[in-house]
């Protein structure tokens, strides 16, 4: 036996190793394409240094009026999309199995409408003739049509919609792994309903909620299709401004400044968003062992926390309390899942994310060259356009395959950079989580031309793989965010379990670590691959004109008229995915059922 | 605090290799928190070693860095005479019951304890074999087939156990494993723990902070404080001869009266306690004490003597009763000296003592033996 | 333009060697020589544009020379698209169609473009208007008033009309852009189109134009960014009355729905190819922007989507009934004025700024 001088390891090291590589790709394919494009802010066009781009970002008051209008756009439309996002991703933690999988393809349908189709649907759902609108004048509710339209409100329906998805399944994640045992025992100290969900659910799901937020906030900074398309004068987004000075004015410096700007204030607002809900903390052991410092802040934070919670607590029993007295209704077991008031919201929401899907699959049948409601006349003239035409089905293929492959690599960074961000101190830790969010909050135009710049120099331009790169820089910070939700709320000592029964670090991550984020994971996955799967800007720039991808497709066909042939495109998508979900989960079950008798 | 850090306390037998476990001035710290001051450690084969002390004071750092869950900023260990000090956890030979127990919610009772089995690549009818084997000793085979969330706490806790000896590792180390159960279950849970020590004859390291588990239970006790070893030693050494104000108090709990150093008297101590009562007492096991240095002297409460005033000996101290408590078997008295000290004072529940009445004067004495003297202690 | 790429991409050579791995796993950065067939790849405007393109010139083409035209999707506003792929030499396509002049005149100032050769008898006929050494037009579209006749007892005739509530009550849109907001509330206060950048010569005509605005402002129910919306405005009855481009009106007009077109007070933008420069494909390209100059085959090219025709023979191989609504019909032509896009050009900064500080407040 040789006695091998030990190597001295230490924790340092073991995050940097799991965290570097994400920082290097993104680095590479992102940090440094982008800093040298937004470099040419402080340079004038004989190449001196200047200032003068900056100077006119703050004298401008449009430019200040609209980075204000866009902070409390993007506020509003988080506040909104968290709060119903919750009961829905509540009801997938903690509601019945059966109705799960059809709940999780639902909640996945705006993701495979290309974000044009569904704001023209959304158009015509709230428009002067719309779905609404006749529907309640033909109820006799109002005599003439409300101008649901081009407003704040309807920015708010396009924005949720679109973000809500994101917003449930970080949620879902991180609840999956809360042990509803607590539920119970709370109930047996005395806790109503009201007092079990705000002093021990919601602050166990705290952590989902907070990422979920997080990434929310930061992908509704970013967003600028649905306020430009349903928005009043006033919702006025960076972005739009942005693509403004690059498209029509070729002033890209200007167009850096603000960018700059922009990120900088993000960045800003994403520190202080970790300082303050914490996201990224250690779980567990590690908090114990690491609060020592920051004792007094975080013990004030934690009764402030404490105070709320019971506060709503006490406050829902009060309301359910009267709900009973008035309905003369038993009071539910407070350990048998959601209750009627939760189902409803649910539905409601639930009917909502899909409402734009309800009406472009009829819409799609229509014998006219228009996406309109009623549909006119009924012909499946679309879904022969797409069927016979070899380009809109190579462009399918392409995507998939693309965005398929752009999960597995975003999965590859992202999830050891997730590991490494809830279970490893490391310097500079706290500058990481804001760095890997930079691809979302930097516009995607900025994104898309840097990189044609670079890519054109290493000779990724046009090639499959430039693209599958780019995406997979935009995709990565959702993979992120979404594992350390998950994360957040899992137990690490079962890995170290694992590790003392004598399980390597591969074996003890596949057989126990695994299958225990097994739901988060799936979600960074399908976050990854939608992402790659929707994008257009990146793809318009990078991929080669000869291979066209769907949403490129799609933005070519919507050249004059967005028309059904996108409703019908969309559909077989809806459809597609959602036999696909329904076989996995068939499958599952088929599986778990023949385990069970065989035992 | 004393001026001078205690670095390391080392009783037991520094022969390479006759140890199953060797620790060697191993620290850590996170930030500048120190979670462990270098710390000299040995554990015999077959050992039931505990580490006892209040949290935060090191014990579970200490454990988790001999798991390999924790690495040492300094020091070694040693593992049946092998370097381990930065071995991987599945590297060591070790078994680990975990406070929360940790047994995987996505497993079955029957493929939670075949993990380490399956891990260790054994041929499946060994591996039904063992678990089995293991499940009838923990006296659960009946819930083979269920998920842990369906046991009940100590079910779960017999589980866990299961799964750390069925595969017989040389070190077994237990965090607080008995920290969520009740207490009829933890004294049922003793007990069992100790039959598997004698049966499997495993070493054992034991952490708690509980020190009727501590004192019931071990071979030897290891007490720590403040991220280092206050005294180390069998547990009546510990009880009857405390190196230090804390180990008197943690183990058992304890009066001290403080007094002065007047000279020695053959080979115990002149002193002079409250009141300018006059006392003598065995010197302390360590350090001089010169005349005129403070000290406290410690008795415990059931050695304490009530007595009439007028029929005492000389060293015995006029107190009033303020209080008076039956607990049960024992009846537990607190008593005021003149200058305001209290003293705890624990009787046997005895029909005839219980004439003594709060309100009363009395005199307070004990058996020389019985008093251990420390020099005092800087408040901490 | 060289103070992009010397800022830039200083370490250039580092970059080339790192990625020299990459590259051994991508494929081929475009795919040119592939095929034994030759190919002109052309950025156009994509779904019933490149319809309308490849029966008119695209196929015909591939006939007579043997050579593939490749239609290939590209950004909508081409300024930073042809810019990157000058400044980084990737030509994901050898030239580009549906160009407005206003792009091509800034893409041409700034030296992004390759000469074209407009020495054949049809560029001849082009209007020099409508050409210069970069660029050619190959189709014109009229901005101008769309309304829904169904609504309105009486036609609208002019943009004053939108402005006049009392007479035609009903939901209005506008563009939210500045130029062409100013230039509907200059021509509706009477300004005739050709006269505005005139007007606009000093502070007076700019304040006369947002006092006009202003006096609309509440009653404005679309602010519309796509002109895509503009389709289903018309065809919804979402909005009564809509200024837009000709070619989404007619769409509309052209499926049944009673939609008015009023060319009177609008403007006309051509629209046409240009080569980026250093094309490795630029001869290619020159011949084929020959072949589209035909006055036949540009007939083909307009006529469905209502694109009005440059070549000023191409009028007389449209049906009579079809010319009438085109923009270059002449009795329409004659109501609009071409786009002054080298008065904007310099201005636009300034007007959006002043036109969105009046948005916001």
């Amino acid at each position: 036996m040789t006695i091998a001088v030990p190597v001295r390891r230490n924790r340092l090291s073991g995050g940097v190793v799991l965290i570097a590589p994400a920082i290097v790709f993104l680095a590479i394919f992102f940090a440094y394409p982008v800093l040298s494009m937004l470099s040419i802010s402080i340079v004038d066009r004989a190449g001196n240094f200047t200032l003068q781009f900056y100077e006119s970002v703050y004298a401008s008051r449009v430019i200040g009026q609209v980075l204000v209008n866009t902070f409390q756009i993007a506020a509003s439309a988080t506040l909104l999309t968290v709060v119903c996002a919750y009961p829905v991703a509540y009801y997938l933690a903690a509601g019945p199995q059966t109705l799960r999988s059809l709940l999780l393809v639902i909640v996945l349908v705006p993701f495979w409408t290309s974000v044009l189709v569904r704001a023209f649907a959304w158009m015509l759902i709230l428009g002067r003739n719309g779905v609404v609108n006749s529907g309640l004048q033909w109820a006799g509710v109002i005599a003439a049509p409300l101008d649901l339209l081009y407003s704040f409100f309807s920015t708010m329906v396009g924005m949720v919609h679109a973000l809500m998805p994101i917003a449930i399944l970080t949620m879902v994640s991180a609840m999956q792994n809360i042990d509803r045992n607590l539920d119970s025992a709370a109930s047996t100290l005395g806790a109503r309903r009201g007092n079990v969900f705000w002093r021990i659910y919601f602050p166990l799901s705290f952590p989902g909620v907070a990422s979920g937020t997080m990434i929310t906030f930061i992908a509704s900074l970013g967003i600028f299709v649905q306020p430009a398309l349903l928005g009043g004068p006033r919702e006025m987004m960076v972005g739009q401004l942005i693509i403004e000075q690059i498209d029509q004015m070729n002033n890209w410096g200007l167009a850096a400044a603000i960018a700059v700007s922009m990120l900088l204030v993000s960045v800003v607002v994403i520190v202080l968003f970790e300082r303050i809900l914490g996201i990224g903390r250690f779980d567990g052991i590690g908090q114990s062992r690491a609060t020592a410092g920051t004792g007094r802040r975080s013990t004030l934070r934690a009764s402030t926390g404490r105070a709320i919670s019971a506060g709503l607590g006490w406050a829902t029993d009060v309301l359910l309390g009267a709900g009973r007295f008035l309905f003369r209704r038993k009071a539910a077991d407070p350990r048998s899942g959601p209750g009627t008031s939760t189902k409803i919201a649910t539905f409601a929401i639930v009917f909502f994310l899909v409402a734009p899907a309800l009406f472009l699959i009829p819409a799609s049948f229509t014998a006219t060259r228009f996406l309109e409601w009623p549909p006119q006349g009924f012909s499946l003239q679309w879904y022969e356009a797409y069927l016979s035409s070899p380009v809109w089905q190579q462009a399918t293929i392409r995507s998939i395959v693309i965005g398929f492959t752009t999960a597995c690599i975003s999965v590859l960074f992202g999830v050891p950079a997730a590991f490494a961000l809830t279970r490893f101190q490391f310097r500079l830790k706290g500058m990481a989580l804001p760095y890997i969010m930079l691809p979302i909050i930097a516009p995607n135009i900025i994104v898309a031309l840097s990189m044609f710049y670079f890519f054109a120099d290493i000779g990724l331009v046009g090639t499959s793989l430039g693209l599958i790169i780019g995406h997979s820089v935009l995709a990565i910070p959702y993979v992120v965010v979404t594992m350390l939700a998950t994360l957040q709320n899992y137990d690490q000592r079962l890995d170290e379990a694992a590790w003392t029964l004598g399980a390597r670090r591969l074996s003890a991550f596949r057989l126990v670590t695994l299958p225990l984020i097994k739901v988060g994971f799936i979600t960074s996955f399908v976050f990854a691959f939608v992402r790659s799967f929707d994008e257009l800007t990146v793809a318009l720039f990078i991929s080669s004109g000869l291979s066209t991808t769907l949403p490129k497709q799609m933005w070519s066909e919507a050249y004059l008229n967005v028309g059904p042939t996108l409703a019908a495109v969309s559909t077989i998508l809806i459809i597609f995915v959602a036999l696909i979900i329904v076989a996995i989960e068939a499958i599952r079950n088929y599986g778990m059922s023949s385990l069970k008798t065989k035992r | 605090m004393l001026a001078v850090p205690r670095t390391s306390i080392d009783s037991g037998p520094d022969v390479h290799g006759a140890a199953k476990l060797r620790v060697k001035a191993l620290e850590k710290h996170y930030g500048s928190v120190v979670a462990l001051r270098p710390t000299s450690l040995n554990v015999m084969q077959g050992e039931f070693l505990t580490l006892l002390g209040p949290s935060g004071s090191g014990k579970t750092t200490l454990l988790m860095m001999i798991a390999g869950l924790a690495i040492p900023d300094g020091g070694e260990i040693w593992i049946d005479g092998k370097d381990s000090t930065y071995a991987a956890p599945y590297e060591r030979d070790v078994g680990v019951v975990f406070q929360n127990y940790a047994l995987f919610p996505h497993l079955t009772v029957y493929e939670n304890v075949a993990f380490p089995l399956r891990m260790r690549k054994y041929a499946a009818a060994d591996i039904r074999k063992k678990v089995m084997r293991m499940l009838d000793v923990v006296g659960l085979p009946h819930v083979a087939d269920r998920l842990p969330r369906e046991l009940s706490g100590g079910q779960q806790q017999r589980v866990a156990l299961a799964r750390c000896a069925v595969y017989g590792p040389s070190i077994i180390l237990m965090d607080e494993p008995l920290g969520a159960l009740d207490k009829k279950l933890r004294d049922t849970m003793q007990f069992e723990i100790k039959r598997m020590h004698r049966e499997i004859g495993s070493t054992t390291l034991y952490v708690t902070h509980d020190q009727g588990e501590a004192m019931s239970m071990s071979d030897r006790i290891c007490l720590m404080n403040n991220g280092g070893i206050e005294q180390l030693g069998r547990p009546e050494d510990l009880y009857f001869s405390p190196r230090s104000r804390f180990a008197a108090d943690f183990l058992g709990g304890t009066n001290f009266i403080p007094c002065q150093i007047l000279g020695s008297e053959g080979d115990r101590l002149r002193l002079k306690g409250p009141l300018d009562v006059v006392f003598s007492a065995r010197p302390p096991l360590e350090g001089a004490l010169s005349a005129g240095s403070r000290a406290d002297i410690v008795v415990r409460p059931q050695h304490i003597r009530i007595t009439k005033v007028g029929e005492t000996p000389t060293g015995s101290l006029p107190a009033e009763i303020v209080d008076r408590v039956v607990t049960g078997a024992t009846t537990e008295y607190r008593a005021r000296l003149a200058d305001g000290t209290v003293l705890v004072v624990m009787e046997l529940t005895d029909k005839t003592n219980l004439r003594v009445e709060p309100g009363q004067n009395v005199m307070l004495g004990w058996h020389l033996d019985n008093g251990t003297l420390l020099p005092t202690e800087d408040k901490r | 333009m060289d103070f992009f790429r010397k800022t830039q991409f200083s370490r250039r050579s580092i970059i080339k060697s790192a990625g020299a791995a990459a590259v051994g796993l991508s494929m081929p950065a475009v795919l040119r020589t592939a095929h034994a067939e030759e190919i002109l790849t052309i950025g156009d405007g994509g779904g019933d544009y490149t319809t309308a393109w490849t029966k008119a010139y695209y196929e015909p083409f591939f006939k007579e020379t043997g050579v593939r035209v490749i239609p290939v999707e590209r950004q909508d506003s081409p300024i930073a698209e042809v810019r990157a792929v000058v400044e980084t030499k990737a030509y994901k396509w050898d030239m580009c169609a549906t160009i407005g002049q206003d792009a091509a005149d800034t893409l041409a100032a700034e030296g992004f473009l390759d000469p074209l050769d407009l020495s054949g008898p049809d560029a001849a006929q082009i209007p020099d208007a409508m050409k210069s050494e970069h660029y050619v037009a190959t189709e014109l579209l009229a901005f101008m008033l769309a309304y829904r006749k169904d609504k309105f007892s009486e036609p609208l005739t002019s943009y004053a009309d939108v402005w006049n509530l009392e007479k035609f009550p009903g939901r209005r849109g506008l563009r939210k852009m500045a130029r062409d907001a100013i230039m509907v509330a200059l021509v509706a206060d009477g300004v005739a189109p050709g006269e505005i950048s005139t007007v606009l010569a000093d502070e007076t005509g700019w304040a006369r134009a947002f006092a006009k605005l202003d006096a609309v402002k509440s009653d404005i129910a679309v602010w519309w960014s796509s002109a895509s919306q503009t389709t289903n405005f018309l065809r919804t009855g979402e909005l009564d009355i809509c200024p837009t481009f000709n070619t989404r009106a007619q769409f509309v007009a052209d499926s049944g729905t009673p939609v008015g077109i009023v060319f009177k007070g609008g403007y006309y933008n051509p629209f046409g190819v240009i080569i980026p420069k250093g094309s490795p494909k630029a001869d290619l390209a020159r011949k084929f922007v020959a072949f589209c100059l035909n006055p036949e085959r540009q007939a083909v090219a307009c006529q469905e989507f209502a694109f009005g025709t440059t070549h000023p023979g191409a009028l007389q191989f449209i049906p009579a009934e079809r010319a009438k609504i085109l923009p270059s019909y002449p009795e329409n032509l004659a109501e609009m004025a071409q786009l002054d896009y080298r008065f904007w050009g310099p201005r636009q900064e300034e007007a959006n700024t002043r036109f969105n500080e009046w948005l916001l407040q």
